[in-house]
């Protein structure tokens, strides 16, 4: 594995830690540190593309 | 889906770019369907969260399923207009 191929690979895997599905409860969390703030009903017909 | 792949890869994301977006400067009587018309041009959102006490009003929270919609919004949407106001769009850590 060339360096190159291998800081991509590390990329990656930090990238597919940034981004993967949060659960609610992790969303809850984020939510203690900041009181005050409730969840907007979307939409009915809101479905995201 | 590859050369999205790749441009991620190649655009590698600055530690402070979260999925979190903090909104400041929102008019108050912006209805869900107006936050998530204005919110959602930029990908799918995973929910919004607004201002109850008077402190807060004016100011939600928008979080994206994807870092990179969030990154693009933020860009898009800091210092815009709506309702003669200028939105304030930051991270949220």
């Amino acid at each position: 594995v060339t360096p190159e191929q291998e800081q991509r690979l590390k990329w990656e895997r930090e990238l597919e830690e940034r981004n993967r599905f949060q659960t609610d409860e992790e969303i809850e969390e984020i939510f203690k540190l900041v009181p005050g703030f409730k969840v907007l009903e979307p939409p009915t017909n809101y479905q995201p593309d | 889906m590859a050369d999205a792949a790749n441009f991620r890869l190649r655009n590698r994301l600055s530690p402070d770019v979260t999925r979190v977006l903090y909104v400041r400067n929102l008019p108050f009587k912006l209805s869900s369907e107006e936050l998530y018309d204005i919110f959602g041009k930029y990908g799918p959102i995973r929910q919004i969260r607004v201002g109850a006490a008077n402190e807060n009003r004016g100011k939600a929270f928008v979080i994206y399923e994807d870092i990179y919609d969030a990154k693009d919004a933020l860009e898009h949407l800091n210092g815009f207009n709506v309702c003669g106001r200028y939105l304030v769009v930051l991270y949220f850590h």
